[in-house]
Formats: structure tokens, sequence, C-alpha cells
């Protein structure tokens, strides 16, 4: 740990590619979570019930589940297929034997950097994900089905609490931390040639996305039980 | 010194090195011939520690590289043993990710060196390798397969190893570049004083640069011929 953090631009390296690099496709993805949210909610509301509803079922389905699951879902298939492809394109080139024989450690100098970085950036990404998800859900309520935002406003205060934030933060650092290691390990785990790159990314895409899933259900049954 | 006594190494149920005993001695040149797949680079990565031999001993410098491999809480001693030695990859093996000055640094990392000393180093060796200055701002990707090589080279030597592998060097070369480094090769080896282990199919280049040739063959290594003596090996 202590190599990397003497070296701390490999991490603000990591933090560039991970997180800055990802903001258009998941600013693209959060409008559309929360649209959909919006619909969805107004949609299962049985006629009578008051609008802010909306605001409060809406604004906890997307704090607690939509918006960690899906964009660190996104993560995952953009930034950890990259870093499996890297890694492990660096071990078919013996870029990484390079590393070792110059006395450089190169989980320390790969996937370290990857991992702290993953910590950082999906937590980060999660929650401008969920502030611009919320905002769009507020706009297409107002917009589609005619709810003031005022009562959108209202049932987001009024029904959401800091547990569903923090819950849903909690899930995006074992989220992060699942990413950047998973993908780190099978990018180290490649075999021989491009055939062994595009096998471990495969592995590392489908196995960080399941275990994104256990570890969703584990937050839930702790934190939401 | 370098030295290698019983060394066997085999992936699965392939064998490629079986009971391989050797020598390198300070400041000599010396080629191990043979064939593609003969187990050439399984050799040199035996001996730096990167590949577990399944029996057998590397020293180098009197230091057990198998030893040292043996067990993570050796990985600083093995780490100093690998400092010593510059490793020209086959493939040249330079970070796409870094310019061609942050690869030659690579070599410096943890020494504790000023930025301007860093510099200073980073352009005598690319100099001593014969590029111009100019390709220091460069990304692997920029540079054609010799330049690749020349950089290798000068990260290899950066560090001011006391050994220096070379794999392959003038494979896939066309014949200017690759007299360039046979004549390179000779050089560092004089004037830096280091010792050349170099393993290829190269003939001509073992007959130019050669001191110390072996002949790898069925898994083991021939006893050292002269360089006038090489007709007939691949036969």
């Amino acid at each position: 740990m202590g190599y990397v953090l003497r070296r701390p631009k490999l991490i603000l390296d990591q933090v560039y590619h991970l997180g800055l690099l990802s903001l258009p496709v998941v600013s693209f993805t959060a409008v559309f979570i929360g649209m959909v949210v919006a619909l969805m909610v107004s949609y299962q509301l049985e006629a009578g019930l008051p609008k802010f509803y909306v605001g409060a079922t809406g604004g906890r389905t997307i704090l607690i589940e939509l918006a960690p699951v899906i964009i660190s879902l996104l993560i995952v298939a953009r930034v950890g297929s990259n870093i499996t492809a890297r890694i492990g394109t660096m071990k078919v080139t013996e870029q990484i034997d390079a590393l070792e024989t110059m006395g450089i450690n190169s989980v320390h100098y790969l996937a370290l950097p990857v991992i702290i970085a993953g910590v950082i950036v999906v937590p980060a990404l999660v929650i401008y994900g969920n502030l611009i998800s919320l905002v769009a859900a507020a706009v297409s309520a107002k917009v589609i089905l005619n709810i003031p935002i005022a009562d959108y406003v209202f049932g987001l205060r009024r029904y959401v609490i800091l547990n569903d934030v923090l819950g849903g933060l909690l899930k995006t650092l074992l989220f992060g931390l699942t990413m950047g290691s998973v993908s780190s390990y099978y990018g180290f785990e490649t075999g021989v040639g491009a055939e062994g790159v595009g096998r471990s990314v495969t592995y590392s895409v489908v196995t960080a996305a399941a275990l994104i899933m256990v570890i969703d259900f584990s937050v839930a049954f702790w934190v939401f039980r | 010194m370098i030295k290698v006594s019983g060394l066997s190494k085999g992936f699965s149920r392939q064998k490629v090195l079986a009971d391989v005993s050797f020598e390198a001695h300070d400041g000599r040149r010396v080629f191990i011939l043979g064939k593609s797949g003969s187990g050439k680079t399984v050799f040199l990565k035996c001996i730096l520690g990167l590949l577990v031999p399944d029996s057998g001993k590397v020293l180098i410098d009197g230091d057990d590289v198998t030893r040292l491999m043996a067990k993570p809480r050796f990985k600083k001693e093995l780490t100093r043993v690998r400092q010593r030695i510059g490793y020209v990859f086959q493939g040249s093996a330079l970070l796409d990710s870094l310019s061609v000055a942050d690869n030659i640094a690579l070599a410096l990392d943890g020494k504790g060196l000023a930025w301007e000393e860093r510099n200073r180093i980073i352009d005598e060796k690319i100099a001593l390798v014969g590029l111009d200055r100019e390709v220091r701002r460069k990304y692997p990707a920029q540079l054609s397969g010799g330049m690749k090589k020349l950089v290798a080279i000068a990260r290899a030597i950066a560090a001011g190893p006391a050994y220096i592998f070379y794999d392959e060097p003038t494979t896939a070369l066309d014949p200017a570049v690759a007299t360039r480094i046979t004549k390179l090769i000779i050089e560092l080896s004089e004037r830096l004083e280091v010792t050349s282990l170099i393993v290829t199919h190269d003939m001509g280049l073992a007959r130019r640069a050669g001191q110390d040739v072996y002949f790898l063959k069925d898994y083991t290594l021939s006893r050292p011929r002269r360089t006038t003596r090489l007709e007939g090996l691949y036969e």
C-alpha cells in the first residue's frame, strides 16, 4: 500500500479513467433511471393516492436500489472490462514480467491503484447519478404526469431517510472494491494470446456482475430489513 | 557470476528443460543458441525467477534465486537480485501507456533520484543506444520495431546493471537494425563491463558477438563452443 501512496499519480490516473471518462454514460443512464422510475411508480399507484408518493417511493427506489446497482453494473461493463483487458494484454506482451524484472511489484503498480480508485470513484459516480436521477424523476413527473415539483420534493423530504442514502452508498463502496479487485485479478490470470485476454474479460465482467448482485442482497438483508 | 545447476522445468506433461547446468563468467558475452521453442526464454526466465523451476539451483553472485523465489518473505531480496539485471524482452515489453522517458525511468523507480538526475540518466541512455533526444516524449505505438528494441536496451541499462539478458535481440528486425544492435551488444558489454547473456536462434549474431556459445537441444545445454565452430549445429 505504501508504494501506491507514495505515488499518488498512479491513483489519480485511474480516478481520471474510471471516473471522469465515465461521466457522460453515467449521466445518460441516470436521466433514464429517473424518468422510468417516475413513470413506473405513478403507474403502480392506485387512483386517489396523494401524488407526493411518486417522490417518496421513487426517491427511495432510486437511492437504495436502482441508481447504485445499475450505475455500478454500467461501470463494471465499461471500466472493469477495460482494466482486465489492459492488464491481460500487459501480461501477454510481457510488460508485467518487465515490471517484475525492474523490481517493481506488478500488483502494487497495476492492481492497487485500480482498487483504491474503484472505492473512491464508484460511490462518487453513484452520488452524482443519484442527483441526476432525482432531478430527472422530478422533471418527468412534472412534464409527463403533471405532478407538481413541490409535491415530488415534499414526498422526497418526508419519506426518504438518512439510512436510505447511507445504505445505498455502503453498497457502492463494496461494488467499487469488487469491481477493482475482480477486474485486476482476471487481468493477472490471463492465459495465452488474444483468446486468453477475451476469456478473462468475459469471466471478469460476469463474476463482478454476479458478485454485485450477491452484495446487493446481503446489504439489503442487513441494512434494510 | 551466474551458476545454474541441475535445472529442470516443464509445463503440465511437456518437458522443456532437463538437468541443465551452466556458468556465465563476469564480463563475458554468453550466447545460448537454439531453435524456436527449444526453451531458451524459459531458461532465461528461470534464472531471473520469473518462472519457478521444477528442480535445480540458480545462483547469481552467490544469491540463491530459487530459494528467494520459494517464500514471499524473500521478495525484497529477490527484488535486489533482479535489480542487478537488465532484461531486453523479445517483444521489447515497453509499457504502452508510458512515454519512452517514463519507460526508462521505471528502471530507476525507488532509487530516490532527484528529477534532474533522473532526466540526465534518461538522456544519457537514449544517446548511448544511438537514438535522438526527441524520442523521449514519444509513446511505444509511435516507434518502429527497431526503435522499440533500442529503447528496451536503454531501459535495461538505465539502472547500471551488472548483467544484461537479451531475448532474441535481432528477431524480426531489418538487417541494418540487426547489425546496429549486434554492435551495441558488443559495445555495451565492453564499455559498461557487464556480463551479457543472449538467447537467440541467430547464428550470425552469435558468431559476430559471442565469446562463449552454448547450444540448447533436447532439453539441455551443450558444452561451450567457440564461435568458429558453430557450423552444422542446426542440422
